[in-house]
């Protein structure tokens, strides 16, 4: 990737997370003249988490939907189509009838503990470099199990109230996160990613198969041990504090390699950097949408992905037949 | 002074049997046998692939013992399948194993230049072949171990990569090559290796292996008249194996 291509996505994650901040103006404007602490406090205790969340989410998202692309070699997989997001929110969603909501320890290793028990169901299932066709199956198969199986946790919900705060959660929102809920998504988030940056060599050797890496001195087995804890440790926190969001994994590496040219491994940080834009990008369309009333952002994300998602499938299938 | 290869007891469970192979400098040794005879799992016990047991060592050194980097320089592995998983340049996949200088070098050499640019996936099957034989050569490794490189290559190309095999034994490197071609291999290679079973059956000169009855049983063929025969159908004709037009079939180019 050129240099010129890198500064100019950090600056638009800059900008990205400034208007974050800053937007709407005239509530902070308003309270700058008036009550410059209360202003600043806004800042810092609403706005500032929310923009991190978003920041931070994205971030990991693209970052994983990198790593587990590239190590299915298949531009079809991502956290939320393996079903690696709903084993997170069936995981956090049984965690938290039994232990509630304001628990988000509890909660996340819930959500992580879910997180892995999908990805490794889908190792299982759909072997190691997984056809196109059985990859899609088994994540579906997977997503739809755990979606069942907290369909079921709702319709057991222990009361109206607890059915209410899941399915909210479940929806996938930024708002009203506090700093420290902020810093428990993004702390594993941002270590995650580091340690997934690591794994860019090898991803990239994988290109010319498993035996080629092998013979480069890479050990497989371990790097996809690694890209399966990393991407439901990081994951697994974020789903916890915001719920499920999907199609930033799927979106975000697609676009990375393209700068990248190709390159499965070095699509990782710009990957990361397009996922953190696509949620900060997503959070303002979501707060600026004139609706009387908020979004909730898994919405959002789902409704302008889908059809990227039904344009990949056409594009792939006339490649196929091309 | 130091052996070049030696593998003692290399083995993988179920597909190659303990071998003990030793190259002393460089040579060209060509690897012949059936489908499943176990040619490419003695190349992925020489190259570590898949946790083979015994030990291998290049040049004296063990190649576990060395990081990516240095692996490199000391053993090259080309596979017998041409996938290549994401739409790189061809350049760009040479890169994924040398230096710059190197890979212009490998591509100049497979008149890979016009394509340098162009995505894999916009590549004939014998081209992407040629970008991955740069692939293996450009680091210039002490040891090449090839799984089929002239498959999917036309006439000429097939005997460029053996003459360029021939120079880089001439430059001092070792290159071991799994190939289907009896006759082509016989004219370039040093030593030529007979497999069965996942084990070494027949090991020596070319004319003495392919003159072997060893041979002859292993692939069930004979040389009559400078062509191969499936010996069922010399024994139905008397031996004379100038029917391979009427059904009997010619063997060696593959």
């Amino acid at each position: 990737m050129s240099r010129l291509a890198l500064l100019l996505l950090l600056l638009a994650v800059a900008l990205a997370f400034a208007l974050s901040l800053a937007l709407p103006w005239p509530p902070i404007a308003a309270l700058l003249e008036q009550d410059r602490p209360l202003a600043l406090a806004l800042l810092w205790e609403l706005r500032l988490p929310r923009a991190l969340l978003a920041l931070a989410y994205g971030a990991m998202l693209g970052a994983s939907g990198a790593a587990i692309q590239g190590l299915f070699a298949n531009p079809l997989a991502s956290p939320d189509l393996t079903g690696t997001t709903s084993g997170a929110a069936l995981g956090a969603v049984v965690t938290a009838y039994i232990l509630g909501f304001s628990a988000p320890l509890a909660l996340a290793l819930g959500a992580v503990g879910g997180a892995l028990g999908a990805l490794l169901l889908l190792l299982a299932l759909a072997g190691r470099r997984a056809e196109t066709a059985t990859l899609l199956l088994a994540g579906l198969a997977i997503s739809a199990l755990a979606g069942a199986l907290t369909t079921l946790a709702l319709a057991l919900a222990p009361s109206p109230f607890a059915f209410y705060d899941a399915y909210e959660w479940l929806m996938g929102s930024l708002v009203d996160r506090s700093t420290e809920q902020a810093a428990f998504a993004a702390l594993p988030a941002l270590a995650a990613i580091l340690l997934l940056l690591r794994l860019a060599s090898p991803l990239d050797s994988l290109t010319l198969g498993e035996e080629v890496a092998q013979s480069f001195g890479y050990d497989v087995r371990r790097l996809r041990i690694e890209i399966v804890c990393l991407t439901a440790f990081g994951v697994g926190a974020c789903v916890a504090i915001c719920g499920a969001i999907g199609f930033v994994g799927l979106v975000a590496p697609i676009f990375a390699r393209r700068l990248t040219g190709g390159h499965p491994g070095r699509a990782i940080a710009p990957a990361a950097l397009i996922g953190g834009l696509l949620l900060l990008a997503a959070d303002l369309v979501v707060r600026s949408a004139p609706l009387g009333r908020t979004l909730p952002i898994g919405v959002v994300t789902a409704l302008l992905g889908a059809p990227f998602f039904l344009w990949l499938v056409a594009h792939m299938r006339w490649r196929l037949e091309r | 002074m130091t052996e070049l290869l030696t593998a003692e007891q290399a083995a993988l469970p179920g597909r190659l049997g303990p071998v003990d192979f030793r190259m002393g400098g460089p040579e060209l040794v060509c690897l012949v046998g059936p489908n499943g005879s176990g040619k490419t799992s003695l190349l992925h016990a020489l190259a570590r692939i898949g946790a083979p047991s015994g030990e291998v060592r290049i040049d004296g050194r063990r190649p576990e013992d060395l990081g990516p980097a240095e692996r490199r320089r000391l053993l090259s592995y080309l596979p017998a399948s041409r996938d290549i998983a994401w739409p790189l340049a061809a350049a760009d996949v040479v890169r994924l194993g040398a230096g710059e200088a190197e890979t212009l070098e490998a591509m100049e050499a497979l008149e890979l230049d016009r394509f340098a640019r162009r995505r894999v996936d916009r590549l004939s099957t014998g081209e992407r072949s040629r970008v991955l034989i740069a692939r293996a050569l450009a680091p210039r490794p002490r040891l090449l171990l090839l799984d089929e490189p002239v498959a999917n290559l036309d006439p000429l190309w097939q005997l460029r990569l053996m003459e360029m095999l021939r120079l880089a034994v001439a430059g001092g490197q070792g290159a071991m090559v799994a190939m289907h071609d009896l006759d082509l291999a016989a004219r370039y290679a040093d030593r030529l290796v007979l497999m069965e079973n996942g084990g070494i059956v027949a090991d020596g000169e070319p004319v003495s292996v392919l003159g072997s009855e060893r041979l002859e049983a292993v692939f069930g063929i004979r040389k009559v008249g400078g062509e191969w025969h499936p010996l069922a159908s010399l024994a139905r004709s008397g031996g004379e194996g100038n029917h391979a037009k009427h059904g009997g079939g010619v063997i060696g180019t593959t």
